[in-house]
């Protein structure tokens, strides 16, 4: 196990900056996710503490020890990709053996370390199997065991769930979590996919155009996402985003004021900020039938999800969730409110505005 | 509530598998039926042989009331958009949604073709592709002139399979919107399938479940938790799913079969003896952090956040279960929990059937789940 660091890690493909001076510390033992649509860099930065990618500019150290030098074996990584193979004519024991006996381990400690991982990865009673036998599940949990048998400094997950079937893919993520926190090794794990970003990690990188945008525990990504773009990317269903028009320290949408925390006020009035973008999760979204405190809006359909009742309507044009009341009858007038201590402001340039 | 289109005893066999076996269903007019299951349990058959696209072995599909099980597909009033997106690669956007309406069975005159065209397209939020080719289309848009070229028509039901499972999450939800959007303006009858339970509770009115080529159980989300008739519709539902605890019932009293723990049922009441699922609700698994009396012991096997909340997998002796909990309960990977399942909240299903045991007399108080 190992702590990796990079610094001002850069990667340039002729005039494309695919990795835009990216620093990052993580510790020994951490859970990693980088996260990010297509094209943002997660993937190059991977490759690259991989060894599969030269940097054009920056340092990456194992340990304290930069590792540029050494080759993708030398730097003892182990990188486990979308499309995993196993030998088709070795049982699981032989698959999950195969990289110790590579490099020359036999006997008692082979069969231990198998065992080890037979345990962790619950596959105990499939080792006499062929690979074809297993369901699709226990393929990829045979050869996550296959990479981190032989106890790698930095376990590199790149997409390993996004080409399984998605019923099972939950039950990878529940697998993933267990096995890398029982092992205790340091892993750095790739995805576009923010549910499993969340689910995952400790700490979630959020990257766009080669930079890291934001990053934290998921709780601080939920709770406060530094800008628009981290707002619209994390969570389901979807932050509601309402852009509103600021008078001194009144903020109006769809000429509707909005009632806003004193302290908010005075951040408004202090930054003379005119044009703010409203974010609040659909459960710190509280509808109530007819209502005189809060914006009007009409509701456009209700759903019970067995707990809770969400309400879709629009806002300013924009469609949004919320949680409403039972009982409520379509047709009905609504009213809006925002839980204050969950509410977010965004300025004109989509950066967070602290209150 | 009218009913628009029936299946009545539907059965299709495949080689030596039974995809449909027997299957009953009723869409209502105005309403997204979802049909959830698993990969494998009908549901593409189930839509096909609506749409008249698979010959049935037995059974009768009937629209507003009229048989048509042996009516062509093109004589059906319905619309069909399947998983993939299947656009002809030669022509416009434009060409493809109008593609319906140019066929010989409607032959709309051009103004009418173009008319519907755009309605379709700017309820999609596609008006600025039409001119395009579709290769030079994202999934994302792709999958939007598909839904379009099945929405150009207004026919009687429209039949979607798993129209968004190749899309990206966020997509999705846009999606998602979208399509109840459409729905809310225009009134329309959809059948909706999917294995994936949270697009179903988003979208539907209601939902039918089905596993195996039957349909299990139909209703409201709320009416299927408060009454599950099959153990399947406890794997199928909520977020997460029900717990399920194998045993056997002696005396009103539920033993777990591992032997490490038991709990008394009232809602057992006069349920003979025997082996027995017990299922409960995760929202009616009362969790503590220290011993106590009545409670039973467990080991945090791993946590997942979720944003609102967190969920945690107990283990318990030969079991498991998963919970939603507080986001600030500090229960990570490894720490011990004490649980008890909410008596008067257990379901009973019989192991081999699946199907619910119901204790004469007693019968459960449906309710909303808090």
């Amino acid at each position: 196990m190992a702590d990796v660091e990079l610094d001002t890690l850069s990667v340039r493909f002729g005039d494309v900056v695919a990795v835009d001076e990216v620093s990052l510390a993580i510790g020994d033992g951490d859970f990693i996710v980088l996260l990010g649509p297509s094209g943002c860099g997660k993937t190059t930065t991977l490759r690259c503490v991989a060894g599969l990618e030269q940097a054009t500019s920056g340092r990456i150290r194992f340990d304290g020890d930069s590792v540029e030098r050494l080759s993708p074996r030398e730097r003892e990584v182990a990188m486990v990709f979308q499309f995993v193979s196993l030998y088709p004519n070795m049982s699981v024991r032989e698959n999950i053996a195969f990289p110790l006996r590579a490099r020359g381990e036999r006997g008692a400690s082979v069969i231990d370390k198998v065992n080890r991982m037979a345990k962790v990865f619950d596959l105990s009673s499939v080792l006499d199997k062929r690979p074809r036998a297993l369901p699709p599940g226990t393929w990829q949990k045979a050869s996550l065991a296959r990479a981190v048998v032989r106890e790698p400094k930095v376990l590199l997950l790149d997409e390993p769930l996004s080409a399984i079937d998605e019923q099972f893919r939950e039950e990878m993520r529940w697998e993933l979590r267990h096995i890398q926190k029982e092992l205790g090794m340091t892993t750095i794990h790739v995805t576009h996919d923010q549910r499993e970003a969340m689910s995952l990690a400790d700490r979630v990188i959020l990257m766009r155009d080669g930079g890291i945008v934001q990053e934290g525990s998921p709780t601080e990504l939920y709770d406060q996402p530094e800008d628009l773009f981290a707002a619209h990317f994390i969570g389901s269903p979807g932050m509601n985003l309402i852009p509103a028009t600021v008078e001194g320290a009144i903020v109006k949408i769809d000429d509707q004021t909005l009632v806003l925390p004193d302290r908010a006020k005075d951040v408004l009035r202090s930054n003379k900020v005119e044009n703010v973008t409203i974010g609040a999760r659909p459960h710190d979204t509280l509808l109530a039938a007819g209502g005189e405190s809060g914006l009007s809006v009409a509701v456009l359909s209700v759903l019970s999800n067995g707990r809770e009742n969400y309400a879709d309507f629009k806002i300013g044009g924009i469609p949004c969730k919320g949680l409403i009341a039972d009982g409520y009858a379509l047709d009905e007038r609504a009213s809006v409110t925002f839980n204050p201590s969950a509410l977010l402001l965004f300025d004109g340039t989509g950066r967070r505005i602290g209150f | 509530m009218v009913t628009v289109l029936e299946a009545i005893g539907l059965k299709k066999r495949f080689a030596a598998i039974d995809a449909l076996d027997g299957l009953d269903l009723e869409v209502r007019e105005g309403e997204v039926l979802a049909l959830l299951g698993p990969t494998g349990a009908g549901k593409t058959t189930t839509l096909r042989a609506f749409a008249g696209l698979v010959p049935l072995d037995d059974g009768v599909v009937k629209l507003d009331g009229r048989a048509i099980t042996d009516e062509s597909p093109r004589a059906r009033d319905l619309a069909v958009v399947f998983e993939g997106f299947n656009l002809l690669p030669t022509l416009s956007v434009f060409d493809n949604i109008a593609f319906p309406l140019r066929s010989p069975v409607y032959r709309e005159n051009e103004d009418t073709v173009r008319e519907q065209v755009r309605r379709a397209s700017d309820d999609l939020g596609i008006l600025h592709l039409l001119e395009r080719s579709t290769e030079q289309l994202s999934g994302g848009e792709k999958q939007r002139v598909a839904v379009a070229r099945a929405l150009v028509r207004q026919p009687r039901v429209y039949l979607l399979d798993e129209p968004l499972s190749a899309l990206d999450l966020k997509l999705r939800e846009t999606l998602q919107n979208e399509l109840k959007q459409m729905h809310v303006k225009n009134g329309s009858t959809v059948v909706y399938a999917s294995h994936d339970f949270p697009s179903a509770a988003t979208l539907a009115n209601r939902i039918a479940l089905i596993d195996a080529g039957k349909i299990v159980q139909v209703g409201t989300l709320p009416e299927l938790i408060a009454n599950p008739d099959h153990v399947q519709v406890g794997r199928l539902i909520g977020s997460p799913s029900m717990a399920l605890f194998t045993g056997c019932l002696e005396r009103g009293r539920f033993k777990s079969d591992d032997g490490l723990w038991s709990v008394s049922i009232f809602a057992a009441g006069l349920a003979p003896d025997g082996e027995v699922a017990l299922g409960i609700w995760p929202e009616d698994i009362t969790i503590r952090l220290e011993a106590c009396p009545g409670f039973h012991e467990g080991t945090v096997y791993a946590t997942d956040f979720r944003g609102r909340d967190r969920a945690i997998e107990v283990h318990a002796g030969t079991h498991r279960f998963r919970k939603a909990i507080e986001r600030s309960l500090p229960l990570e990977q490894g720490a011990r929990v004490w649980f008890e399942p909410l008596a008067a909240r257990c379901f009973l299903f019989d192991q081999r059937t699946g199907l619910r045991i119901r204790a004469s007399g007693t019968g459960q108080q449906p309710r909303k789940h808090a």
